[in-house]
């Protein structure tokens, strides 16, 4: 199929964006790598009279290791994060997540800001954002605002954005200490949407204590979603006392809207996203421990 | 194509064929039971006899030597034992359309001939068994292939790249509907699946490397050539389908229902253990 028609502009520079999306409105929407939004349009589930494309835009692009955090440009390609040591030293989820994104070519043309905007519950950067608690720097023509992970998810592909802003860059803040990440996902096939999936970070004291956790969900909710009671339940006890079945269940207790679909039932999802939390966990742990 | 060039011996570039065209095409009544090889073999070494005796007839006049001298390789006909008398084909085809009275006796213009093969012989089968293992996570219902093994008998192999070519995509195939494909209609006859997102093919990632035996029994039929279409698509779901049987039948498991998506092999885990 082909997409419902639509008048293409392609500004040159933020400003220029973002005037183009304060004067049009609800009938423009932002293009960057195009991997979900053309499809979209292709199958007709979306239809806007205007795309702004923002991949020219040099500002937008960019990996850079800041005091206690990495900033990314929003039009930044997932092959990029895929390629720079900065953000595999400074936020391995992001990075191991990285590879769990559709296919090479996917990765190619997506982009962080993208992914982000979409907002699409079974991506993985989202519940890394969510996870480690990054924050959204967003512009309109009426100036610029920071939203934080936690906020900014509000259902399924939609986001506390509105319309005339653009997302121009997103903080991931970098832990330190004896840390352990592990993202694990479950697809059908490789490259597939995740049925279930759990982004993991972990942090230990000398006496391998959990002194901080953070799981962001994958797939089990209309939003990336975070497992509170799971980390509270971690924290401040002993790495050896705790049983990774467990912290998979908690994970899953408090979940409200599981999806169901083709793939499977909410029931299969939560026995699913138990296990990634589970795996995840061990997986994290082991790297902290030996950190 | 290759049988062709091999009958004749014409160069492989010089062979085009037109296969399915139902315009340019006798009556026939499609590629099934895994006999199109044994067919076209046998079409082709008729046609191929009638137009060689043909060809052989011309070149022995035109080189002036005797018929059973003539040897045909890439596209040319020459003597044996001397090899620069020769004459190429295309010249031999110019003598043939556009010289008549330059033709041995006997020998008809053009170089056209159209033959009908009829099996003498009642069956040719093709055989092949497929060994698979798999393993199983009983947690998300995930069957991983490990190793795959296809043995065939298609009789001596014309081409093996093509007749493993069509064992993979024969046996991915079967895999693909043991594992993954599924048309789903909603309560209303509505197609859920309606896009590759949602109708799930094998690709290279989820499929093992495979590996081929190959058994060379000839068959009485032309050639001694077996089909090899089959042997795939055929062999892959019962094989499938029991190494997955085997890997859950600790845990009681009967297997009714196809395909095995990771959520059936859960209900089925879980089914088994309220028994």
């Amino acid at each position: 199929m082909k997409p419902a028609p639509f008048e293409y502009h392609r500004p040159e520079t933020i400003g220029e964006a973002v005037g183009l999306l304060g004067e049009l409105g609800d009938a423009a929407k932002v293009l960057a790598g195009g991997q979900s939004l053309i499809p979209m349009l292709a199958l007709r589930l979306a239809a806007f009279d205007h795309l702004v494309d923002i991949g020219r835009i040099p500002e937008l692009k960019g990996i850079e290791r800041r005091d206690g955090h990495i900033w990314i440009g929003a039009g930044t390609r997932y092959a990029s994060v895929e390629a720079s040591p900065d953000a595999a030293a400074g936020v391995p989820l992001l990075a191991r997540a990285t590879r769990l994104i559709g296919h090479f070519q996917i990765r190619n043309r997506g982009t962080v800001g993208g992914s982000l905007a979409h907002a699409d519950p079974a991506a993985e950067y989202p519940a890394v954002a969510l996870a480690v608690g990054a924050s959204m720097q967003v512009r309109s023509s009426r100036g610029e605002r920071t939203i934080a992970a936690a906020d900014f998810f509000d259902g399924l592909w939609t986001t506390s954005m509105e319309p005339d802003e653009l997302l121009v860059a997103v903080s991931f803040p970098s832990w330190s200490g004896r840390c352990g990440f592990a993202v694990e996902e479950f697809a059908r096939r490789h490259g597939d949407f995740a049925v279930a999936g759990a982004a993991l970070g972990v942090q230990l004291d000398a006496q391998d204590r959990v002194t901080r956790c953070a799981i962001g969900l994958i797939g089990l909710g209309p939003t990336p979603e975070r497992a509170g009671r799971a980390e509270e339940s971690v924290v401040g006890r002993a790495v050896g006392e705790i049983d990774a079945e467990q912290i998979g269940r908690l994970a899953m207790a408090g979940l409200q809207s599981v999806p169901a679909d083709l793939q499977g039932s909410a029931d299969y999802r939560k026995r699913v996203g138990a296990a990634m939390v589970a795996r995840a966990w061990a997986s994290a742990v082991t790297e902290a421990a030996h950190a | 194509m290759q049988l062709a060039a091999d009958a004749l011996g014409v160069r492989i570039d010089d062979v085009a064929t037109i296969q399915g065209d139902t315009a340019v095409t006798g009556f026939g009544a499609g590629a099934a039971g895994s006999r199109s090889g044994s067919m076209t073999a046998g079409a082709i070494g008729e046609a191929a006899a009638t137009l060689r005796e043909r060809i052989v007839a011309i070149a022995a006049h035109k080189l002036e030597a005797s018929q059973a001298d003539i040897e045909l390789a890439d596209s040319r006909a020459s003597v044996r034992g001397d090899p620069l008398a020769g004459v190429s084909l295309a010249d031999i085809a110019a003598t043939a359309y556009f010289e008549p009275a330059s033709l041995p006796p006997g020998v008809p213009a053009g170089l056209e001939t159209s033959a009908r093969y009829t099996n003498t012989t009642p069956f040719v089968w093709v055989n092949a068994t497929h060994l698979c293992t798999c393993e199983v996570d009983v947690v998300t219902g995930r069957v991983q292939l490990l190793r795959y093994i296809v043995s065939e008998d298609c009789g001596p192999m014309i081409n093996p790249n093509v007749v493993e070519g069509q064992i993979a995509g024969g046996t991915v195939q079967g895999i693909g509907g043991v594992l993954y494909e599924n048309l789903v209609y909603d309560e209303d006859g509505n197609p859920m699946t309606t896009t590759f997102v949602d109708y799930l093919l094998p690709t290279s990632t989820e499929v093992p490397v495979i590996e081929y035996g190959h058994v060379e029994t000839p068959s009485p039929g032309p050639g001694g050539y077996k089909g090899v279409g089959e042997g795939g698509a055929i062999g892959a779901p019962p094989a499938v389908v029991n190494a997955v049987a085997d890997a859950l039948s600790p845990l009681g498991v009967t297997i009714t229902r196809l395909p095995l998506s990771p959520a059936q092999v859960v209900a089925l885990i879980e089914e088994a253990g309220r028994r």
